[in-house]
């Protein structure tokens, strides 16, 4: 409800309360003349498509957990059964320096944040970012971002875990970099792509990478098939694509990190049960929420006390939201517990559309298969699938 | 789900002892609280197909109504079909194959040491059906089901088996919560289900870590740690019956000896309720599982 | 938890700044404000009242036939019948109803006590002067001394109580008679709380409702900030005053569908078989839900959309689990047909919360499949409730779930007085324009949707010749190009 439409409501229904006789038209069309006469956007657009998803929670069928009473597991081991230095985040996040120019105060703020997570509290957040830490007092992982062509020397090994940048105008170059660094390295790699593209990802984890990173923003925006198309597209997409490559092998826990605009509680948690293991959340973000309107900006101890807090209520959050849905660990959460309101997510993710429990693909192949029986026809498949991708596209609407 | 039971001999030698009987008693006096299907899987009946090296395949197919169809069973029939040792694999998978793209079968599994029946409706009818109470093994496993999820029909009831490795059952009380992601991590990895129910997933997942190491209490571990939510399930194969609970040990799961005597032999009682017990009278050195712990009993 | 006074500011200064139209669109202001909170309180922040949905289908959803269903017509529509009785499935007595709606769980502690004696008084009332009988449901926190007792048993203790009751809350002037009378049936809350401590409590009521969990935090317990946990409030509850009053996510002893049959045999024992039980689940995955209560012996099932209302909530539990009111009636309704697909029917009814304070969407609600309604926000509005969702804070403007605004019991009273006989009104009104008699006579007949997605959601079935229709035209089009491609081959 908006402000506009609690403003309808409550007069509304105050009307009804002084008189105590009929009104002349309801709530919900009082609100739809008013929509139709402010020209109000429709309703599919993208910003919706996250608040469009819900999670079912536990109730009879399967009883809830209690956080006070068992203990959630939030923790995570970054890095595949052969990688020997793994990483172990306390919770699904890891805080992503994104390409904002930040200044070096507010990253100073983060890393006694940081620390103090670590060490008061023995909650262990990564740090993803290109820049060196100065600090050489740091108690938390730090996963070094290479961007472009910079080298490393073994002898400037100084972070946990890396995260490298795939180049697809240069892939034999990059296979050959990953390659040496994979020998030297002995931590967990993840590497940002761009494409769900099979050939990249499938050699890009044969060589022995931990990881892949999504960029959600920088996907859906730059030239290609995501274009215009929404976050939750491109994690169903890269999930589906570390999927078919271990078919028919052992899964030993290569990782989708989703990074883009996942700064509520909320939508983490919706794309970890779409399919992402980590979630990347960006260091702007989390110093705006701290600092944004907070007069005395000089005072960096006051604001590393507020993300310290802002990181342990959100450890609060993350513990409750599974618990409430039945599992005792918040990666045991798969796509079969969410469901939307919207024809357009149940498209482009497959999620099952609330009341019917089927996504909409399943849906309009069920009818074709219905025509199939009724003109007792017998359609071949390839012409099915035709079919089925005919009315997907053009929409109909009653 | 909701009464599962477990019986097994001391002595597994003992031609002349129906544990059929005892499962029955466990299973009716539970009937009250469960009334959409029933099953029970007893092993080393000492049938002839035991010894040789053929297998059944277990299936259902759904019989055309006629008059002789009883509206309890719904009209489903229990087909064991023997596959003779002597047909390579290949024409096993195969019949396999065929059968699971009919829509009017439903299949359970391989057995060749193991009797398995199951079907909806109440355990009279069961035994009115297969004599569920002459049936004699060294050990058996029973289940009374009250659907949580997925439809009642026959396929969705318990034991469940699985045709990755032969004579397995396992019979399940509560929820596996990560049961999609578990489902889903099996089927990437090659492996068949033909149910909608989610503690086929037991069978699967044991028949996996069995294919790859062979000890049972590693697999019961590794199930532990991985699936989520409330549950206990007892699950046997020829050598070993085991009773198992989740982490944090939310639904109940004991055992009880009961020392025989009398021409009676001395048989251990596994259940979820104490009454399953008293009725079998195997009240001597109750104790219960420790949460996230199993307990197995090797023949 | 009330506000720091820093997040206030931030309030303050988010109006300026997202009511500029380039911000509107990006500017999530109650995002915002949320992520301040936590970074002041390092706590799981907390909200009242229910969540907000992208879209809960009601309006596209609308009645078709006689007028349109009116909520104002010139006929007399005043003896179309909208009784609801619940109950006689397994229990001796039912519980009767006027009107197919009823006053949703609001507790005692969460509602202060004034609001909750305007209601008390508005529905004996109605009772007693207007012959209309409404049911109340006492919420988790407890039932008052004269919900259990009336007229007639006392003892001092309990009198004390009362009267220190009302003096604390400076309603010593209200008429003893018509606050000590019970003219309507009540439903007790059996919630997992178990805040009560008086045996009676079940043993004196009219229904009992096994409270499993709630649409807007669901598989999560609730909680009394410590704030609103007064001395008052505590010896109701049975608990200690000023300490934060959790009760825990699921009922300790309930873990399954088989513990729910002991415990609704249990309840049945106690009271003798007379009183209807109901069970209450969040909407969530509502089809097997009821297919468990429809197995164990309860008379009624009640689901709770996820944009019910509450005192207080975690804000993404209540923003991100579970499904809206409309699928949730539909998916109980299809497991309702499933299971007396092959056996008689009986007195079984399906109640449904969330989100429905207009006769219109009552009307829709029953038509899809629902036979009786909550309504609980619905109420607060009409007794002045603002919408400013800060009912955990005690800072209510309104007097309702605060203690700092007086809240004006006699006008309140007539308030809601009006509001139950208007909505009444509405619906006869509305039914009886679509040609029916009774409104148990509504169903999917009288709907339509106006969208693709309110059509599959609701039930109400797609209109597949139009689906068809593309189909042939699709395969046609295709055969002919198959022929061309063939033509070209050949030549």
């Amino acid at each position: 409800m908006n402000n506009k439409e609690k403003f309808i409501i409550r007069s509304s229904i105050l009307e009804l309360a002084e008189s105590g006789t009929p009104r002349n038209i309801s709530i919900d069309d009082r609100i739809k003349n008013n929509n139709n006469n402010h020209n109000e956007r429709e309703k599919e657009k993208p910003l919706n498509f996250w608040d469009s998803i819900t999670a079912l929670g536990a109730q009879l069928s399967r009883p809830p957990y209690d956080p006070y009473r068992e203990i959630i597991n939030l923790e995570i081991s970054v890095g595949r059964k052969q990688c020997q230095n793994k990483v172990v985040l306390s919770m699904p996040l890891l805080i992503y320096d994104n390409y904002v120019k930040s200044e070096e105060t507010s990253l100073d703020t983060l890393h006694d944040a940081l620390n103090w997570l670590a060490v008061n509290e023995n909650i262990n957040l990564g740090f993803v970012s290109d820049k060196s830490i100065k600090n050489i007092n740091r108690k938390y992982p730090y996963f070094k971002r290479i961007i472009g062509k910079s080298k490393i020397e073994k002898k400037d090994f100084d972070f946990e875990g890396l995260v490298l940048q795939y180049n697809n105008d240069d892939h034999d170059k990059f296979i050959q970099f990953l390659t040496d660094i994979r020998k030297e390295f002995k931590g967990p790699i993840l590497v940002e792509i761009d494409d769900t593209d099979d050939r990249y990802i499938n050699s890009i984890l044969d060589i022995g990478a931990d990881g892949i990173v999504a960029d959600t923003i920088k996907i859906t925006n730059q030239q290609g098939k995501y274009k215009g198309k929404h976050a939750i597209t491109v994690i169903h997409d890269m999930r589906r694509a570390i999927n078919q490559y271990y078919a028919g092998k052992e899964n030993d826990g290569a990782m989708l990190v989703a990074a883009g605009d996942f700064n509520n509680t909320g939508r983490i948690v919706k794309a970890a049960a779409l399919g992402a293991d980590i979630i990347g959340y960006s260091t702007s973000m989390l110093i705006a929420n701290a600092a944004n309107h907070y007069e005395n900006l000089s005072n960096t101890n006051a604001i590393s006390e507020r993300i310290y807090r802002h990181v342990l209520a959100t450890k609060g959050e993350l513990k409750g939201v599974p618990a409430a849905l039945g599992y005792s660990n918040f990666y045991n959460m798969s796509p079969a517990d969410l469901r939307t309101s919207s024809i357009e997510v149940s498209l482009q993710t497959d999620i099952a559309i609330e009341g019917i429990d089927k996504s909409y693909r399943q849906i309009i192949e069920e009818l074709v298969d219905e025509y199939e029986i009724k003109e007792r026809l017998n359609i071949d498949e390839g012409k099915k699938q035709k079919l089925v991708a005919h009315l997907l596209t053009n929409r109909y609407g009653v | 789900m909701c009464g599962i039971c477990g019986i097994i001999l001391k002595d597994h030698d003992n031609p002349n002892f129906s544990i059929g009987a005892l499962l029955y008693r466990m299973m009716e006096s539970q009937q009250v609280r469960a009334q959409d299907s029933a099953g029970i899987a007893i092993f080393n009946t000492g049938d002839a197909h035991c010894n040789d090296l053929s297998y059944n395949l277990n299936y259902f197919i759904k019989s055309p109504p006629t008059s002789m169809t009883t509206t309890a069973t719904g009209g489903y029939e229990l087909i064991e079909e023997k596959i003779p040792a002597s047909k390579p694999i290949k024409e096993q998978s195969l019949l396999v194959s065929k059968l699971s793209k009919d829509d009017s079968v439903s299949i359970i599994g391989y057995s060749n040491k193991m009797k398995l029946v199951k079907n909806m409706g109440l355990v009279k009818d069961l035994d009115k059906k297969y004599n569920i109470r002459s049936m004699k093994g060294s050990h058996g496993i029973g289940h009374l089901r009250i659907a949580t999820s997925s439809k009642v029909d026959p396929g969705n009831a318990h034991p469940f088996s699985t045709t990755v490795l032969p004579d397995i059952a396992v019979v399940h009380n509560g929820e596996i919560t990560n049961y999609s992601k578990l489902r889903n991590l099996l089927e990437i990895k090659g492996y068949p289900f033909y149910s909608s129910c989610d503690s086929e997933v037991i069978a699967v997942f044991l028949a996996d870590q069995l294919l790859m190491h062979g000890d049972i209490q590693r697999a019961h571990d590794q199930f532990i740690r991985k699936a989520d939510g409330p549950f206990t399930y007892i699950a046997a194969t020829p050598h070993s019956l085991s009773l198992v609970r989740d982490k944090f040990g939310t639904r109940k799961g004991i055992i009880g000896y009961n020392r025989g005597g009398e021409g009676n032999p001395a048989f251990w009682a596994m259940a979820t309720d104490l009454s399953a017990l008293d009725i079998v009278g195997a009240n001597e050195d109750v104790k219960a599982a420790s949460p996230g712990k199993s307990l197995i009993f090797t023949i | 938890m009330p506000y720091h006074k820093d997040v206030l500011d931030i309030k303050r200064n988010l109006l300026k700044e997202s009511s500029s139209p380039t911000n509107a669109d990006y500017y999530d202001p109650a995002k915002i404000i949320l992520d301040a909170r936590k970074a002041f309180d390092g706590l799981v922040p907390y909200s009242g009242l229910g969540a907000t949905s992208t879209n809960d289908y009601f309006s596209s959803i609308d009645l078709i036939g006689g007028s349109g269903g009116d909520l104002k017509t010139a006929e007399d529509y005043s003896d179309v019948d909208l009784s609801l009785n619940i109950g006689g499935r397994y229990s001796n007595d039912i519980i009767k109803s006027d009107v197919p709606f009823f006053i949703s769980g609001m507790s005692y502690g969460s509602l202060k006590l004034p609001a909750k004696i305007v209601l008390h008084i508005a529905l004996n009332k109605l009772a007693e002067e207007d012959g209309i009988c409404v049911i109340m449901n006492t919420g988790e926190g407890g039932a008052l001394p004269w919900e259990i007792y009336g007229m007639d048993t006392w003892n001092n203790r309990i009198l004390e109580y009362a009267e220190r009751l009302l003096k604390e809350h400076n309603l010593d002037s209200v008429d003893r008679e018509q606050i000590f009378c019970r003219k309507y049936p009540l439903i007790v809350q059996y919630a997992s709380g178990r805040f009560w401590r008086d045996p009676n409590y079940l043993l004196k009521a009219d229904a009992i409702e096994i409270k499993i969990g709630q649409g807007a935090k669901i598989g999560h317990g609730g909680v009394l900030p410590g704030s609103k946990v007064t001395e008052l409030v505590a010896e109701n509850r049975g608990v200690p005053p000023y300490k934060a009053a959790h009760s825990p996510s699921r009922h300790l002893d309930i873990l399954g569908p088989e513990d729910l049959v002991a415990k609704i045999l249990e309840l049945r024992e106690v009271t003798e078989w007379k009183i209807p039980i109901i069970v209450k689940v969040g909407a969530s995955r509502v089809y097997d839900d009821i297919q468990i209560i429809l197995k164990s012996c309860a008379d009624s099932a009640s689901i709770d959309g996820y944009v019910g209302g509450t005192g207080a909530a975690p804000w993404e539990i209540r923003e991100v689990i579970g499904i809206n009111t409309i699928p949730s009636i539909k998916l109980g309704k299809d497991a309702i047909v499933d299971y007396y697909s092959n056996k008689k029917l009986d007195n079984f009814k399906l109640l449904a919360h969330g989100g429905i304070w207009d006769s219109k969407r009552i009307a829709k609600c029953i038509a899809l499949g629902a036979n009786g309604v909550g309504i609980g926000t619905g109420f607060l509005i009409s007794m002045g409730c603002t919408l400013i969702q800060d009912c955990y804070t005690n800072t209510c403007p309104a007097g309702l779930t605060g203690s700092y605004e007086k809240l004006d019991i006699q006008q309140s009273v007539k308030r809601v007085i009006n509001y139950i006989k208007g909505t009444m009104f509405e619906l006869q009104n509305i039914v009886g324009s679509l040609g029916k008699k009774t409104i148990k006579d509504l169903g999917t007949a009288d709907l339509f949707a106006t969208d693709e997605i309110s059509n599959m959601v609701s039930g109400l079935g797609m209109s597949k010749k139009n689906y068809y229709k593309q189909i042939t035209e699709k395969i046609r089009s295709m055969d002919n190009k198959m022929e061309c491609i063939e033509k070209i081959n050949l030549s």
